[in-house]
């Protein structure tokens, strides 16, 4: 009788199995990752002091704050800024994704490939380029219109909005392609069968049919690209800032800037920020939602068929040719400012000029060599670390969709509405106190990497998990593997791809991502992005561009094995 | 608590004396959470399957086959009940005895065989021996041993270094077999095994499976929406309707004498019936029945206990059915026969018999004929419809599970 007392008392413990064990564990990791930077960061907003311990609670920040009208005005400049952006890159977009996915037209697998490099090279040798293309004074364009037109023809190069706009648009676009082109390629070709049997012409197809099929995703992707914009760093530091046009992301890192800095309106800047980026992210969830109803990407069944340009393959295949062209435009304007001594346009007297000391200097005087070493212990280590909470935590949303599988899927896609320099931000914050110290560590910046990276490794786990029948794992059980055997044996093989593909993606982001790491770097621990953000700010503009080369080379490999993986497949699941 | 007791004792003696009882499953019940309210998949289920024994559950998706067959596997945790293994405890509500599905000692093939496709063939059938526990481990040549003989008894020894993935349909339905089979389990459970092959290779894999099943005397719990595997498989089985069995017995018994309209029809009587009884059982155990469709009288063999008056379903096959033309010189007439006038709607010939629908009794019956039978009739003839009473049964409209044993009696 005792034991059956005992027994009944201890039963519903034992019903808290080992997979709500690490259900829950999961989430406590996620939680106490994600959460503490975000509240940091809305309570910096209503705190004024030097750090988060000290000082006094306040609304003094706010009402100084919106009674300055430069806050305005930034806040009206960063809209104005992502949303051309977001709709010219777009449109770009979408005809790339139609010349590649659905025409005949020549040389759509070098336009492919462009999309690619230009998708891997890192936005701050991007917009590098940009400012040497279409800056002020001796410009790339600047330089082709006085040739043209004499010494005395204006000169539309410069710091404006124009400028940034143009230049983000086209940062982004290999992205934006990436999202908008399967849909666009994939379509139901029954669809537009229909339409044609209907006795509609391919034109009338494309403006009755297929376009209107792919609104919602060419919405969605266009309100990811105000997204990037608004949040965007690179951009409006090289460009507005100098231009004197105030946007918020470069606000809240000249309030840092300022001695001493002033961490509470940072504070309150990101947190607008933030609430305008969460509100633009929840209209997007509504709009994947809806578009998921549309299911014009069948998976199977047969291709579309190709539209045939006739004559048009020729100067179609010119236009996406530009296009690319473009996109590799900023990376070519590097290759040749790292060869000459000093930065002048390209003129036969330029090339008398001819050089390797940026490159010597790229290795001996800068910190390019340390910083490398720091990115890829960086890229490694986050990367693991990700795909290792990832995968777990994946399998508990897709597995156990239950309560804690749902609750542990939008504290892992929190990260999503923190932009990274706000993050950052956020990060340096939290941490600069903590009882371990890690600040002026690699391991501040490993874990800036695993919050903003959290949601992009569920992605890959997520869609790699779903694709597997559960009865894969549940016949290994009845074989008599354990749990962590059938992780070992049957659930990690078979998400090979999806894991090498989003780790490779996260080591990626540690040789590109500029806005995360901005206030973590220190002295030894500077990474990649950071070390040619500040050969550029020190003026030193060959050994910027000799450097910028060299971590080409390195990333263009990188995405080389990620091709071969498999894993650009995945781009359009990471966002 | 005196239920479950009253169910456990109801298992036992099922088993009759002598044979040893291999899996013994006492009031088991599993709940989803649903819109609202939870739920009940499986309805407080009580059987048991002796050693060797090829036991099938047959029933309609969503009837809660599945989810016993799961619970018992392991990969599903019912919420009340007891599941005893080869004499081992494996769940128990009452003391919170929960063992994990690869400390059960359960082989089972899964619908979508579940093949692994990063492993070979081989691989995959090793897999069970090299997870099973510490103890019982064996030696390299020993795993090799038996993965071959496994790959005998399927008679797969040609593919075994193939990769999986490099399989078709059957080879991997084989190969998922001989995966459940290869560390000799207790128990083997086979989840709709056969429902994603093709008509041709499923009718030979029925063969397939019975001749295993028989080779390796091992005890099968078979799980089928297909009631033509289910008759053609089993040493025994259980109907499933809504959570609960609803009658069990040999493929035999189940289909010549089944209890409830839901079982004639599912087990393929065509024509079920409903109307209300009129008068008791007499000498030859016929009694009337008056039908709710067009108020005419039906006689018919009455199985289950019910005063006069109450709902019964009066359950014929088309192929205990004859027919001929109106004009045709009409049988002597004998009170055992029910002759159903009707119009001929739609005749489909079915290479050895003709299949009718006729108009009659209110709505439409289904009669199987020779071919021979069928010269001569044409859509929109009358006809006269001949059903004899003996084969025609009257069973409860909807009868309670508690009440199916009681019942099973009479057949």
């Amino acid at each position: 009788m005792a034991n059956r007392l005992v027994a009944q008392a201890v039963a519903p413990f034992k019903s808290l199995d080992r997979l709500t064990v690490l259900a829950l564990a999961t989430l406590l990791v996620a939680v106490a990752l994600v959460i503490p930077p975000v509240l940091a960061i809305v309570y910096s907003g209503f705190h004024d002091g030097i750090t988060l311990w000290e000082g006094t609670n306040t609304l003094d920040i706010y009402k100084t704050l919106l009674a300055e009208p430069i806050t305005y005005r930034a806040a009206a400049n960063t809209a104005v800024f992502a949303t051309a952006s977001a709709l010219l890159s777009v449109t770009l977009a979408t005809v790339l994704g139609l010349i590649i996915g659905r025409t005949d037209a020549v040389m759509r697998r070098v336009l492919f490939f462009a999309m690619i490099a230009g998708f891997a090279t890192p936005v701050i040798m991007q917009t590098m380029g940009w400012t040497l293309i279409l800056g002020p004074s001796d410009s790339l364009l600047n330089a082709a219109i006085r040739g043209l037109f004499g010494p005395n023809a204006p000169a539309p190069g410069g710091y404006s909005m124009a400028t940034a706009v143009f230049a983000q648009s086209v940062i982004v676009v290999p992205a934006m392609y990436f999202i908008v082109a399967p849909g666009l390629a994939n379509m139901d070709p029954y669809l537009e069968e229909a339409a044609s049997m209907a006795g509609a012409r391919q034109s009338r197809i494309l403006w009755r049919v297929t376009l209107p099929l792919a609104a919602p995703s060419l919405l969605a992707a266009a309100l990811l690209s105000f997204v990037f914009a608004a949040e965007a760093f690179e951009v409006p530091a090289l460009i507005a800032l100098p231009g004197k046009i105030p946007m918020l992301s470069t606000d809240i890192f000249l309030k840092t800037q300022e001695t001493p800095a002033d961490y509470s309106e940072a504070g309150a800047i990101a947190t607008i920020l933030m609430v305008l980026v969460a509100v633009i992210l929840a209209f997007y969830q509504r709009v994947t939602l809806n578009s998921r109803r549309f299911a014009v990407v069948s998976g199977k069944g047969k291709a579309t068929i190709p539209w045939n340009l006739g004559g048009w393959r020729w100067p179609v295949g010119l236009i996406g040719l530009v296009m690319a062209t473009m996109v590799f435009l900023p990376t070519l304007t590097l290759l040749y400012t790292s060869f000459i001594r000093s930065y002048v346009p390209p003129s036969p007297a330029a090339f008398r000029t001819l050089t390797f000391e940026h490159y010597v200097n790229a290795f001996q005087h800068s910190q390019l060599l340390e910083a490398m070493w720091t990115s890829f212990l960086l890229g490694v280590t986050s990367g693991a670390c990700v795909m290792f909470l990832t995968v777990i935590a994946g399998w508990v949303v897709v597995r156990r969709g239950k309560r804690a599988g749902r609750i542990i899927d939008q504290v892992a896609s929190l990260p999503l509405v923190i932009p990274a320099i706000v993050l950052s931000l956020a990060v340096l914050r939290v941490y600069i106190r903590f009882p371990i110290l890690i600040y002026g560590t690699v391991w501040i910046l490993v874990l800036a990497f695993v919050i903003h990276y959290l949601p992009i490794g569920m992605r890959f786990t997520v869609a790699g998990m779903v694709a597997l029948h559960p009865e894969l794992e549940e016949a290994a059980s009845m074989a008599g593997a354990s749990l962590p055997r059938i992780a070992r044996r049957v659930l990690v093989p078979l998400l090979r791809i999806s894991l090498v593909s989003g780790f490779l993606w996260i080591g990626l982001a540690s040789l590109q991502q500029l806005p995360l790491a901005l206030f973590l770097g220190a002295a030894g621990t500077t990474v990649v992005p950071l070390e040619m953000w500040s050969l550029w700010q020190n003026g030193t503009l060959g050994d910027a561009a000799a450097s910028a080369m060299v971590v080409v080379v390195a990333v263009l490999a990188l995405v080389g094995v990620l091709y071969r993986v498999g894993g650009l497949r995945d781009v359009r699941t990471a966002y | 608590m005196p239920r479950q007791s009253n169910a456990r004792d109801a298992a036992l003696t099922a088993a009759g004396p002598g044979q040893e009882v291999l899996l013994s499953v006492e009031g088991l019940t599993k709940r989803f959470p649903g819109e609202g309210r939870p739920v009940t998949a499986v309805n407080d289920i009580s059987f048991s399957i002796r050693r060797g024994e090829l036991f099938t559950f047959v029933g309609p998706s969503g009837c809660g086959k599945s989810t016993t067959l799961r619970c018992i596997a392991g990969l599903e945790r019912p919420d009340e009940g007891r599941i005893v293994v080869a004499g081992r405890t494996v769940f128990d509500s009452s003391v919170g005895v929960f063992v994990p599905p690869h400390d059960r000692g359960i082989g089972m093939v899964f619908q979508t065989y579940a093949i692994w496709p990063h492993m070979s063939a081989f691989e995959n059938v090793a897999f069970p021996l090299r997870e099973s526990r510490r103890r019982d481990r064996r030696s390299r040549q020993e795993i090799d041993a038996a993965v071959r003989e496994a790959f005998e008894l399927i008679r797969m020894t040609h593919l075994m270094k193939r990769r999986a993935t490099q399989l078709s349909g059957g080879e991997q339905q084989r190969l998922a077999f001989a995966r459940a089979i290869v560390g000799r389990p207790n128990l083997l459970l086979l989840d709709e095994p056969l429902s994603n092959l093709d008509a041709r290779l499923r009718d030979r894999m029925k063969f397939e499976v019975k001749r295993l099943q028989h080779q390796l005397q091992i005890t099968t719990l078979f799980v089928t929406h297909d009631q033509s595997e289910a008759l053609a498989l089993s040493d025994e089985l259980a109907v499933f309707d809504r959570g609960r069995i609803v009658q069990r017995g040999t493929p035999r018994q189940v289909y010549s004498a089944p209890e409830t309209a839901f079982v004639a029809s599912f087990l393929g009587a065509a024509n079920v019936l409903v109307g209300t009884l009129l008068s008791e059982r007499d000498a030859d155990g016929l009694a009337t029945v008056r039908l709710s469709a067009d108020g005419g009288n039906l006689c018919g063999r009455l199985v289950v206990d019910v005063p006069v008056g109450s709902d019964v379903a009066a359950c014929i096959r088309a192929e205990d059915c004859t027919i001929e033309h109106e004009n045709d010189s009409p049988v002597a007439s004998d009170p055992a026969v029910n002759v159903i006038p009707g119009r001929l709607l739609s005749s489909a010939y079915q290479g050895t018999a003709v299949d009718h629908i006729v108009e009659a009794l209110g709505g439409e019956i289904r009669v199987r004929s020779t071919i021979s039978a069928a010269a001569g009739l044409n859509l929109g003839d009358r006809v006269r419809v001949s059903a004899p009473a003996g084969n025609c049964r009257l069973v409860a409209a909807d009868v309670p599970a508690e009440t199916a044993a009681a019942l099973a009696g009479l057949a």
